[in-house]
């Protein structure tokens, strides 16, 4: 994960995509470029995990928090739902969260949420389908657990698996040796 | 709001110490809780359950008033590397032992909230067991 010379290798060069996504204020996004002068903790999650995906979440939190919120890093969680996961519902999961700013969630059309994903090599699929007994609609996803750092030329240069509760200070302590 | 039968015969699972292997989140002690989530959102409640029916109980039905739906589940990592959860249709605990649910493990899965839960509420669950009759367990929502 940590790299020994000055520069880290680059696991993944993401500067030539270019995702047309929307935050959780359904504001416009263009994923990497808008964030294209910082460097971006990004995680992969979706509200209706409240295991796995709230240590996801977490983490971002606490190494925003841990390194006493950076102007030049942002912070992203993606949803991998992005049929559940509307920007509305992405607010109000952040408010839980109480995510400061440079803190950004990401929706969006399934085409281009996939496409993402594809790109950061998220693999996702529902997994457990269920209809309750007063016929409610349930399902829930497998999916990679992962958390990454790309650079300002928007390269992947860090990735951890996402959940663990070591995480933070890791991305703490690799983002101080390159920043 | 109605009971969720639980029926199934997975028990063995459940017993700490077992389950250890497969969960690389767990090695933090439980903090007994809720999280804080939106109203139609869902949640997960974390905490101990000791057994001390002379004998062994099964837990044949869980309930709360604060949400639609509740399961109980298992976070588990898919034979190609992913995390996932999976309904958990029994638990079972012999006599002197304690259920865990805990973060990256078992937990018990509060499903489309009534209402929002922010820290300082509180959510009561109720558990219906085979021997020990009825359980409840009230939990702080903190993150
Ligand atoms: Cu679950």
């Amino acid at each position: 994960m940590v790299a020994c010379g000055n520069e880290p290798e680059v696991i993944e060069d993401m500067g030539d995509a270019s995702f047309q996504l929307v935050n959780q204020d359904s504001t416009e996004v263009i994923f990497p470029d808008d964030f294209s002068d910082k460097y971006i903790v990004m995680g992969f999650i979706y509200t209706n995990c409240p295991d796995i995906c709230s240590l996801i979440t977490q983490n971002l939190v606490k190494i925003q928090k841990g390194m006493n919120y950076p102007d030049d890093v942002q912070f992203v969680a993606a949803t991998f739902d992005p049929v559940r996961d509307r920007p509305s519902v992405l607010k109000k999961y952040g408010n839980a969260f109480k995510v400061g700013k440079n803190f950004t969630f990401l929706t969006g059309d399934s085409t281009e949420v996939f496409a993402l994903m594809d790109s950061a090599r998220v693999r996702s699929q529902v997994s457990m389908r269920d209809t309750t007994s007063d016929g409610r609609e349930l399902y829930f996803i497998n999916h990679s657990d992962k958390i990454m750092v790309l650079n300002k030329e928007a390269e992947v240069i860090f990735e951890y698996g996402g959940s663990m509760p070591m995480i933070p200070s890791l991305v703490i302590e690799d983002l101080n040796k390159v920043r | 709001m109605r009971f969720l039968t639980i029926y199934f015969l997975l028990g063995f699972l459940l017993i700490s110490g077992c389950a250890e292997e497969q969960q690389p989140t767990v090695n933090n002690e439980i903090v007994e809780r809720v999280r804080p989530a939106a109203q139609g959102g869902t949640t997960a409640a974390y905490f101990v359950y000791e057994n001390t029916y002379p004998g062994t109980d099964t837990l044949r039905v869980l309930r709360s008033d604060i949400a639609e739906v509740i399961q109980v589940h298992e976070t588990y990592k898919t034979e190609d590397g992913m995390m996932g959860m999976r309904e958990q249709q029994e638990i079972v605990v012999p006599e002197g032992e304690v259920v865990e649910f805990r973060q990256g493990g078992l937990h018990v899965m509060l499903i489309s909230l009534k209402n929002e839960l922010a820290e300082g509420d509180s959510v009561t669950i109720e558990m219906k067991w085979s021997g020990a009759g009825q359980v409840q367990k009230k939990l702080p929502v903190q993150p």
